[in-house]
């Protein structure tokens, strides 16, 4: 199928009332869980992981990216209005955002952010429409020690570019990779790791992992802070409009940012959370008006909120071409495919040309639903962090536990949650983050049985592995990113000393 | 609270600081033991021939991988915790902040018993009684005022849930055995 008979077909199908509906309530309960601390897309998502085998691939689909990039829009909001990031891929937006808010632009700020979104969300689309069917017809020739060397690059690319502690996540990749490998071996026959716990022959559920570590964690992680109340002042819609200055200032940071994103997206690791810091950095440092940066420029609202969201669309990419999920998010909306039967791979998009198309086509309604949403609407969306914690936490906890029973009726599953939800929250509050752990769990089964056939193969010469040209590309690009990691964290050595007193002014 | 308050704020609670080490400290020697653990179990598995590798090989690597990392990782806590007494520096902002808004773990592990208990739970009184009973536990550890509104909360998520999940889905949920909910 080509890209126009595809997409006119795509937009067929997600405009029958169902979907529509979906991609509405997807939307809506982004925005809602974006504006929301401490509940983020994946929490959300893993909750609704239950009802996707009754919803159907191509539905839940709908629904995850909906979910996915609401968030994107909700959290700029309350770090807008209230300096309260919703999510860490708008913490950045905070800084110049609140400051315009300050100065009486919150609706000019909201504006931007809102537009920008949509702009880059669009573009990213695009890009994922022309790629992503591209990428798998060059992914149909890669074999096993192709995707060992892939699922290696991707583990230690998060690894590099997780902020902190790099020991921190390579731990983490450690403990993902040894809890897959709990299990019943289907080569030997031999299990592992049981414990003579019938239930543990089957391995750990990715569900009831992802779940607790970070559904459960982050709420026992959120009635343990002390709860702030904000001053929630929402603009009116006199104030939506952005100056003509303003409106100039914000079009070359949205294109910026949207490329960006995008490019963020497909690599391995917190791809938001760093587009969203890239960005900010760049337009600083190519504004003509840096000395307002700090006290609320609105290159580093437009920038930023643009590269978000573009990141949401590329990180779909991967997912679709390849089968490999490369961020905590993707692996949950990998998951919901699973519970379908649709096993995403190279193959996937020729195989399923209706789920591809119609997932693009309602990407792109999707993204105009959020934006005639939230311009009219952010004053009720963010009314929301007005809700008690007291009420709230424990309403989202108990559809957790429903969600994580529906999934696979298992009450088993439920224990495994609530465990990983102890164990997370603990781990999070030392400095650990969940991201590494939760791929490494998703990729480690693949990366075992690629290695065992790669190993097969080659006769037991690891030499496969850069005698292959893919393959060594990807070891290049690895060393390589290794190699500026390292660059790096000798250059903030020096910093790391000066840093007390930026915080300071901060 | 502005900076200057902040910043004042920090000395009397340098204490609870150090705990917040003692923390990392027996996290990172809990996480060593584990991985020790789980090397040393590796070695029941075969590793089988290069050529023909068994089910041994991947837990061995990750299991070495494993006590790497978890003793790099305790060197670090260790020094990190010994510079930051050794100074009494203030650490990084977000730290500063924690100490703020000091938070209260023992919520946390209050919420987790109910969870617990809830497990316990099910199969005596059925997944949606415990539900609804565990939400009107945790609102109360989140200190929730007065009993009314919890109540009407957790009776809300209990019909909630059972008209997603029982009447609109068709779920079997799990069925008590006192109550035949």
């Amino acid at each position: 199928m080509d890209t126009w008979t595809g997409l006119l077909h795509g937009f067929g199908q997600a405009l029958s009332p169902e979907l529509l509906l979906l991609a509405l309530g997807g939307a809506v309960l982004g925005t809602l869980v974006g504006v929301l601390p401490g509940l983020g897309p994946i929490g959300a998502m893993s909750i609704l992981l239950g009802l996707t085998s009754s919803l159907g691939p191509t539905a839940s689909l709908v629904l995850f990216a909906a979910i996915y990039y609401g968030t994107m829009y909700g959290g700029s909001t309350t770090s807008i209005l209230l300096n309260l990031p919703g999510e860490s891929s708008s913490v950045v937006t905070a800084i110049e955002g609140h400051e315009m808010a300050k100065r009486g632009r919150a609706g000019a700020a909201l504006a931007v952010a809102a537009v920008g979104s949509f702009i880059a969300g669009t573009v990213s689309i695009v890009g994922l429409m022309l790629f992503a069917p591209t990428l798998s017809r060059w992914a149909l020739k890669i074999g096993p020690p192709e995707y060992v060397t892939l699922i290696l690059a991707g583990l230690l690319l998060l690894v590099f570019m997780s902020p902190g502690s790099v020991v921190k996540a390579l731990l983490m990749v450690g403990v993902g990779l040894a809890v897959a490998t709990v299990g019943l071996d289907v080569v030997s026959a031999t299990a592992r790791y049981t414990f003579g716990v019938p239930e543990l022959t089957q391995g750990l559920g990715f569900i009831p992992l992802v779940v607790g570590l970070f559904g459960i964690a982050e709420i026992l992680s959120v009635i343990s802070e002390k709860q702030r109340p904000g001053r929630l002042r929402t603009p009116g819609y006199r104030e939506m409009f952005p100056t003509r200055e303003e409106r100039t200032r914000s079009v070359k940071p949205v294109a910026r940012g949207s490329i960006l994103g995008f490019l963020a997206g497909l690599v391995p690791g917190p791809a938001p959370v760093l587009a969203t810091f890239a960005s900010y950095t760049l337009e600083k440092k190519l504004s003509k008006h840096r000395d307002q940066f700090g006290s609320g420029a609105i290159e580093g609202v437009a920038g930023p909120e643009a590269a978000n969201n573009a990141s949401a669309a590329a990180a779909f990419v991967p997912l679709m071409a390849l089968g490999i999920p490369f961020a905590p998010t993707m692996a949950v909306v990998l998951s919901a495919l699973l519970l379908n039967g649709v096993v995403p791979g190279p193959k996937f998009i020729n195989e399923n040309p209706t789920l591809f198309w119609t997932v693009i086509a309602s990407m792109y309604i999707g993204n105009i639903m959020l934006l005639v949403l939230n311009l009219p609407l952010v004053g009720v969306f963010a009314r929301l962090i007005t809700v008690p914690v007291t009420v709230l936490m424990p309403v989202v906890l108990a559809f957790t536990l429903v969600g994580v029973y529906a999934a696979n009726n298992s009450m088993f599953d439920v224990a495994v949650a609530v465990v990983a939800g102890l164990v997370g929250f603990l781990l999070k509050r030392i400095g650990f983050s969940m991201a590494p752990l939760v791929l490494a769990v998703v990729l480690g089964v693949t990366l075992e049985n690629s290695l065992r056939q790669s190993l097969v193969l080659s006769d037991g010469s690891l030499s496969i592995f850069v005698d292959r040209p893919i393959s060594a590309a990807i070891l290049a690009v690895l060393v390589a990113a290794g190699l500026w990691r390292v660059f790096t964290q000798l250059r903030q050595r020096n910093t790391f000393v000066r840093q007390p007193v930026q915080v300071e002014e901060f | 609270m502005s900076r200057a308050q902040a910043v004042a704020a920090e000395v009397p609670t340098r204490g609870n600081r150090m705990r917040l080490d003692v923390g990392a400290t027996v996290g990172a020697v809990v996480l060593l033991l584990l991985a020790t653990a789980y090397l040393w179990l590796s070695l029941a598995y075969q590793v089988g021939a290069m050529s023909k590798p068994g089910p041994g090989l991947l837990p061995r690597l990750i299991g070495i991988l494993l006590v790497v990392a978890s003793v790099l990782n305790l060197i670090a806590t260790l020094r990190e915790s010994a510079r930051r007494v050794a100074t009494g520096e203030a650490g990084a902002p977000f730290e500063i902040n924690e100490e703020v808004d000091r938070p209260a773990p023992r919520r946390a592990w209050a919420t987790f018993a109910v969870l617990v208990g809830f497990l316990f739970l099910v199969p005596y009184l059925g997944f949606l009684p415990s539900l609804c009973l565990s939400t009107l536990l945790v609102m109360k550890v989140l200190r929730a005022s007065g009993w009314r509104r919890p109540f009407v909360v957790a009776v809300a998520v209990l019909l909630v849930c059972w008209l997603i999940f029982v009447y609109l889905l068709r779920l079997p949920l799990p069925v008590g055995l006192l109550t035949g909910l």
